[in-house]
This record gives structure tokens, C-alpha cells and sequence, in this order.
């Protein structure tokens, strides 16, 4: 199996474990969608918004002080965005509707967000 | 063999004439080139961006600023120019037009015959005196995605010169194409042209 059909599978996986998630993404941490399931938005602008998130949510905690960024989330009163750094080359971007299950998507992210490390 | 033979010396005739319409109007305080309007910007800007966002952040900025400005550029001088639609020659205008700019050198190293759709076709460059790794890797998608027609990505790769080594292909491959070895390959393994523009 290619590297991108196995990242492929784990997102499929999410989908499945997940069933509240509106959609998922895995992007290069320098903005390029690798796979996704996404019911709306073009995914290749979604991967640079996920990356440049993650991305600005690092060099903040950098220049305070506040150690390695490894998720954030960002909240409308519609739905929540859930980012996760999968090591140095990749971002897992979760968007969920909102009263969503955290504490599930945050189990199984974590998880993918180790075997996205491992695969990059 | 005329000059229009060789698509190199036929993109830096087809910049040179570009360039030569250019126009400063200080009544205005308008600069334009062939009519269309543009703005002289100092390179200390890439710094100070870079500086609040962080080099990772930067370079995806960058490269969204690059893309457009390479879709826009491409399409303006195509049509002002009436570049024929010969994809070579439309490729090789891109370099031009970047160092003509005042960007920096390009160098490529490697195009594999194709149309960049669902081929494995591939174009590799060098900046190797780049001024950011976005603007640099953008610009070659945005123009590569104006000279195909179609939806093409660019990534900067590990080397082992100065600068930057840009692979780029069709969005849709880009990943896994700009992941193979051979891309990161010592730059004497490439047979490398060096264009360069014509003094105007």
C-alpha cells in the first residue's frame, strides 16, 4: 500500500470511529492536502489554513515561552476545528459540528496523529 | 537556426520586449509594464513578515503570494506578448520573467517529458540565491498552472546546494512524486541550463 493510501486509511478510520466529524484532513506542515474527507471546502486551501494554524499556534508558544505546540482548537458557534501536529512534517485537521464528543476525537486524533508521524 | 528555434533565446526575446514597456509615471505615481499596472517593493518586507509569523508560517503566506503572482504574471504576458501556446516556451518565460524581476537566478534541472496531467511529468528547478522558500516555490506552481492549463503544485526539496530545489508536478501528485530520492540527488547527477535574461 502507498503512503498515501495508508494515510487515506486513517482518516477513513476517523470517519468511521467518529461519526460526528463534518471532516478530516491530513496536510504537510507546509500546506499540501495528502488525504482527506472533506463534505465541504476545497481541501487544498483547507490543508494551508490547517497548516498555517498549526503553524502561527507554533511560533506563539516558541516566542512565550510555552514549550512545543502539539494541538489547537479553534471554536465557532457553529462548529470547532480541532489541529493536531503529527511530528514535523504533518497537521490532522478534525472538524466537528459543535457539542461534539472532545473527548473521543481527542482519543482517537491523538492516536492518528502518531501513526500520521510515523508514515511521514 | 532562428532564434524562435530554441525556446530559451525565444523566452528571453519575448521578456526583453516586455520589460522594454516599461513605464514610470511620476504625475500618477504609477509604474506599468505593457499597461499593466505594478509596484516596486523593497525585499526587506519578506523579513519583517517572517519575523512575526515565523519561517514556517512565512513561506505558506509566501507561497499563496507567489502562486497568484505566478498565475497573473503568466497570464499577463502571454496575451500582451502573444506567446504561442507551445509549453516549453510558456515554461521557460517563467524564469525569465522571475529574474527579470529582479528575484534572483533560476536554474532547471530537470523537465520529463509530458503534459503535467495524469503523467508522472515533473519539473525541477534551483534558486540559488532564493529570497524565501514560499514566494520562490509558489511563483513556479502559479505559472506552471497558467503555461498547462491545469491545477499544478510546487514543493522545496532537501539538496545539496545553496538556496532552494523546487520539484514541481500536477496537484495531484505532487506528494508523492516530490518524495522521491532521486529529486534530492547531488545537482551533478542533473544536466542543469542556466538561463539567463538578456541585458535590456
Amino acid at each position: 500500500m502507498s503512503k498515501q493510501a495508508e494515510l487515506q486509511s486513517i482518516i477513513d478510520n476517523l470517519r468511521n470511529a467518529i461519526p460526528e466529524l463534518r471532516g478530516a484532513i491530513i496536510a504537510s506542515s507546509d500546506g499540501l492536502a495528502i488525504a482527506q474527507s472533506l463534505s465541504s471546502g476545497d481541501p487544498n486551501r483547507v490543508a494551508a489554513m490547517a497548516a498555517t494554524a498549526l503553524g502561527l499556534g507554533k511560533r506563539i508558544t516558541d516566542t512565550l515561552g510555552a514549550g512545543t505546540l502539539s494541538e489547537t482548537t479553534v471554536s465557532g458557534n457553529e462548529g470547532q476545528i480541532f489541529l493536531y501536529s503529527a511530528g514535523t512534517k504533518g497537521v490532522l485537521a478534525l472538524i466537528a459540528k459543535s457539542g461534539a464528543n472532545v473527548g473521543l476525537i481527542n482519543l482517537e486524533a491523538r492516536d492518528a496523529a502518531q501513526s500520521i508521524t510515523l508514515l511521514l | 537556426m532562428s532564434t524562435t528555434d530554441n525556446p530559451i533565446t525565444h523566452a528571453q526575446e519575448l521578456v526583453q520586449n516586455y520589460n522594454q514597456q516599461f513605464v514610470r509615471d511620476a504625475e500618477k505615481a504609477a509604474v506599468s509594464i505593457a499597461g499593466h499596472p505594478y509596484m516596486v517593493l523593497p525585499p526587506t518586507i519578506f523579513k519583517e513578515v517572517t519575523d512575526v509569523t515565523g519561517e514556517d508560517v512565512a513561506d505558506m503566506l509566501f507561497y499563496r503570494m507567489g502562486y497568484e503572482l505566478g498565475v497573473n504574471e503568466a497570464e499577463r504576458i502571454f496575451s500582451s506578448m502573444d506567446v504561442p501556446r507551445d509549453l516549453v516556451l510558456r515554461i521557460a518565460v517563467g524564469p525569465m520573467h522571475f529574474m527579470t524581476a529582479g528575484l534572483g537566478p533560476v536554474n532547471l534541472l530537470e523537465l520529463k517529458p509530458g503534459d503535467f496531467g495524469d503523467d508522472n511529468t515533473v519539473l525541477v528547478a534551483e534558486h540559488p540565491e532564493a529570497q524565501t522558500r514560499g514566494l520562490e516555490v509558489g511563483f513556479a506552481a502559479g505559472w506552471l498552472s497558467a503555461s498547462t492549463e491545469s491545477s499544478m503544485a510546487a514543493r522545496s526539496v532537501p539538496h545539496d546546494g545553496s538556496g532552494i530545489r523546487l520539484v514541481i508536478a500536477h496537484q495531484d501528485k505532487i506528494f508523492e512524486l516530490s518524495e522521491d530520492p532521486h529529486y534530492q540527488q547531488p545537482r551533478s547527477s542533473f544536466e542543469v541550463a542556466e538561463p539567463r535574461p538578456l541585458n535590456p
